[in-house]
């Protein structure tokens, strides 16, 4: 039934200090991406999540989510 | 708590040509309870997750200005890939305490069967509304799923747990979903509390239980290998909970003793503190080793109470700036245990993933900076970025405690394994501008680099470690370092001397316990 939308971003374009290997999910506000830092070579994969919406609600359901994790 | 490593909520375009957005990168996770429903493990795993489980949403509950998740359910429970530990996903709904919006009504979130009966018509988060999502995971993790109906779903009987830890478990489930959101659990410790107990109750019955009131190092020692020979698994993870109780209710009060701005007032105080907590923190880390030394068939299972003590760098988060540096010793001290270990056991590819850990800089809580030119410069994050102060905790944690020290004495395979891992960090820190090298510069130390995974030889009198291999024209050379017993020669004091910091005469120590370094050269046919 649900059509999967292409991801808005590209595996290997750059996020501040990450570089985006592969997709891992995509919700309705956003995409998953694992990922490697840019500068070095040997680093364990890690998760980005992007929050790619233009709803206030759910941007501030997200920085709700970053901060809790960060306390 | 999954651990955030960056993020950046201004949203923005961070990608041309993208739309604007916000992000943050944490640890990757496998999947989700749910999607691993089949490869649980039996119920002593189940139950470590389950406890995972709590300590995260207990953890969102303790908060200043509390977080209720809302959505407690199996799916949002992920594994981490590192670890192998729980971590709480989703907080799309979560809502603190303080938040305006809390009380708007017509609201209804949540995962239908894990959701508390009250919250149905849209209600405020609760302690006890995330109380009943925990016992329906409960309820999943024993019984394979959740009841459909009003009722609960019942332990099988006569497979894993005998009747009367069934019993006890269903009363445990039953009290935690009580329709009555005030017949439940009043708190997640609370639930949490029930189960150590539980533990006890499972097929085996304990051989003596463990009774030691004092949790510093020097008693948990002699108690942790007594249990470990005896392969006493029962009293073992009595012990383990024993301290793990301990620990969490000795956090709970220094935390309250921050709040009460002890650290403004005295700063001295703050340092016995933090003295204080050292001394606990030491048993649980002697205890965790002294699994991994008596009883090498348990060395996977210890390696989660290891990664849990790592973790308590997390402790950043809980705002107690004066007290991180005392974990972050114990951090060290397990790191520079766990790796030595993990060369003991030819595994150098699991000591450099260790060596990779993140360590947060306790003052400013951000990363260690990512160090240049070479890929193996991440290991001297293992002292944190400022090696004198953080050698410094290290060093008087290792005078401190006798105890380790005994502790290393039980394997000599241990102290080889200490060298080489000395001897890697040495071999990292020479490793220089590989571009210029030849075999000139290498004989002087210089321009090697080390390759990854290091080749690591434990032979019969020396250890060898294979820094570099390289085609000098027609020559295909080998750079290695070997430490051979008895021996006088000290080539590494010599490529090695102005090291006049800690962290330099540290490993100096531990080569000349050991007796002897060299670095050779040697060409392949």
């Amino acid at each position: 039934m649900t059509e999967k939308k292409p991801n808005v971003l590209t595996a290997t374009s750059i996020v501040g200090n990450w570089r985006l290997a592969a997709p891992l999910g995509q919700g309705g506000q956003g995409e998953v991406w694992s990922v490697k830092p840019a500068k070095t070579k040997r680093a364990p994969l890690r998760a980005l999540k992007a929050c790619i919406t233009e709803d206030a609600q759910a941007r501030d359901h997200f920085v709700r989510e970053v901060t809790t994790l960060r306390k | 708590m999954l651990r955030v490593v960056d993020a950046d909520t201004t949203w923005k375009q961070h990608v041309a040509g993208a739309p604007e957005f916000a992000f943050y990168v944490a640890e990757k996770c496998k999947g989700s309870l749910e999607k691993y429903k089949a490869e649980l493990g039996d119920v002593r795993r189940r139950l470590e997750i389950f406890r995972q489980a709590c300590e995260g949403v207990a953890y969102l509950h303790s908060l200043p200005d509390p977080v209720f998740h809302r959505d407690i359910k199996p799916d949002n429970f992920l594994i981490t890939e590192e670890h192998h530990s729980i971590v709480l996903a989703d907080f799309g709904i979560a809502r603190a305490k303080s938040d305006p919006t809390l009380t708007q009504v017509f609201e209804v979130v949540g995962t239908p069967y894990y959701r508390a009966p009250e919250t149905h018509h849209g209600q405020a988060g609760t302690v006890e509304a995330d109380i009943y999502g925990l016992g329906r995971v409960l309820e999943w993790l024993l019984t394979g799923d959740v009841s459909t109906d009003m009722g609960t779903r019942s332990v099988p009987r006569g497979l894993e747990l005998d009747d009367a830890a069934c019993d006890a478990f269903d009363r445990i489930i039953t009290k935690a979903t009580h329709m009555k959101p005030a017949q439940r659990y009043a708190s997640v410790q609370a639930l949490l509390d029930q189960l150590p107990d539980l533990v006890i109750a499972l097929r085996e019955k304990p051989k003596a239980a463990p009774t030691i009131q004092d949790t510093s190092a020097a008693t948990v020692l002699p108690a942790a290998l007594a249990l470990a020979r005896a392969g006493d698994r029962l009293g073992w993870r009595q012990l383990e909970n024993l301290l793990r109780r301990d620990y969490a209710k000795r956090t709970t009060e220094w935390r309250a003793e921050h709040e009460r701005g002890w650290r403004d007032r005295d700063k001295q105080l703050a340092f016995d503190v933090t003295d204080a907590l050292l001394d606990k923190v030491m048993g649980r880390v002697v205890f965790a080793l002294a699994g991994v030394f008596s009883n090498d068939a348990a060395f996977t299972d210890q390696r989660r109470t290891i990664s849990e003590l790592v973790s308590i760098q997390d402790w950043n988060r809980s705002g107690i700036p004066a007290l991180t540096r005392a974990p972050y010793t114990v951090g060290y001290v397990f790191h520079y245990c766990h790796g030595a270990l993990c060369m003991a056991y030819d595994q150098p590819k699991l000591a450099l993933q260790l060596g990779n850990a993140e360590i947060l800089n306790p003052d400013t809580l951000k990363p260690a900076p990512v160090c240049k030119n070479h890929d193996l410069k991440g290991w001297p994050r293992l002292f944190g970025p400022n090696y004198t102060w953080s050698f410094e905790y290290l060093k008087r944690a290792w005078e401190r405690f006798p105890v380790l020290q005994e502790l290393f004495a039980l394997r000599t395979d241990f102290e080889e394994g200490l060298a080489a891992y000395s001897m890697l960090m040495c071999l990292d820190e020479l490793a220089a501008d590989a571009a210029t090298a030849t075999p000139a510069t290498w004989e002087k130390g210089e321009g090697f680099r080390l390759d990854f995974p290091p080749m690591f030889m434990a032979m019969d009198n020396e250890i060898v470690v294979r820094a570099d291999r390289r085609v000098f024209g027609d020559r295909e050379l080998v750079a290695e370092v070997a430490l051979r017993r008895g021996a006088k020669v000290d080539v590494m004091k010599k490529l090695w001397p102005n090291r006049q910091n800690l962290f330099g005469k540290f490993y100096l120590d531990v080569f000349d316990r050991f007796g002897y370094v060299d670095l050779r050269l040697g060409e392949l046919a």
